[in-house]
């Protein structure tokens, strides 16, 4: 499996709809989860509560000779930014307009 | 499905070759082989620069949506040693026209970074001049030129690796 499927998402919204792909969601963002497609990687809820969806995406890093390195999946929210790391299932909160590059 | 992107080196081949997983080698001569043939010289004086290095981004698996914010960097440690420099570039202009492909491209670039300057805080942008979306496979994103330039003060015998790193966003 590649790095980058280790972890599909899915996204909630107030009127119920659920989404695993696209970048419009009809509806209000109240959940966002990161399931993980191997096994003993962690499952990784985000229960919109005070805080606000923005945006979702991913970031590859290729490394020359090595190939997909590590692959994040980022939630922006306009309290903090979320990135999950593909490979290992771990997270980091940081402050919502901060870049991560490894 | 997520996108699968890939490391072409376009030296001497427009079509380029997958180095993804494999090295490629500054030399004198104008081929992606990273082979002994073709060594760099230490000169006596004044500077001995390789052909250029040339890659590009190959999206080998279709984003569902699109990718963005394409950008290059290196580690920031120069393990070349004294002597021997990298520059790099994606403003193809420097060799010749606006993007595009040039073989057998030696002179120093003139709008160029150190590559080493280059790290994950101020990267190259790889979307500067090829600016479209990605959205289907192909080539995509800015080439980027790179030489070794070797000055007379370089110690001889074969070099380590160094790794470049390419970044991407995914909607």
């Amino acid at each position: 499996m590649n790095i980058q499927d280790n972890y599909s998402w899915e996204i909630e919204t107030d009127i119920g709809n659920i989404y695993n792909s696209g970048n419009t969601f009809d509806g209000k963002v109240i959940r966002i989860s990161f399931i993980p497609k191997k096994l003993l990687l962690p499952r990784h809820d985000i229960i919109f509560t005070t805080f606000d969806f923005k945006k979702r995406f991913g970031r590859g890093f290729v490394k020359q000779s090595i190939g997909l390195k590590e692959y994040l999946h980022c939630v922006i929210t306009d309290k903090f930014r979320f990135y999950l790391k593909s490979s290992n299932g771990s997270t980091l909160i940081v402050d919502k307009n901060f870049e991560l590059y490894i | 499905m997520s996108a699968v992107i890939k490391i072409f080196e376009m030296s001497a081949s427009l079509s380029g070759t997958d180095k993804t997983s494999s090295t490629a080698r500054f030399k004198l001569a104008d081929n992606a082989l990273a082979n002994v043939s073709d060594p760099l010289t230490i000169p006596s004086s004044g500077v001995v620069v390789s052909y250029s290095k040339q890659v590009r981004v190959y999206c080998a698996t279709a984003p569902s949506i699109y990718i963005d914010n394409l950008l290059a960097y290196s580690d920031g440690t120069n393990s070349f040693g004294a002597g021997i420099s990298v520059t790099a570039s994606n403003y193809s202009a420097s060799c010749g026209n606006p993007h595009v492909f040039v073989a057998n491209h030696r002179s120093t670039l003139t709008a160029s970074y150190n590559l080493f300057g280059m790290v994950a805080g101020t990267p190259i942008d790889l979307d500067a001049i090829h600016t479209a979306s990605v959205n289907a496979t192909g080539f995509c994103g800015d080439i980027l030129v790179m030489h070794m330039i070797v000055d007379n003060t370089a110690a001889p015998g074969a070099l380590g690796t160094e790794t470049l790193t390419i970044g991407y966003d995914e909607v």
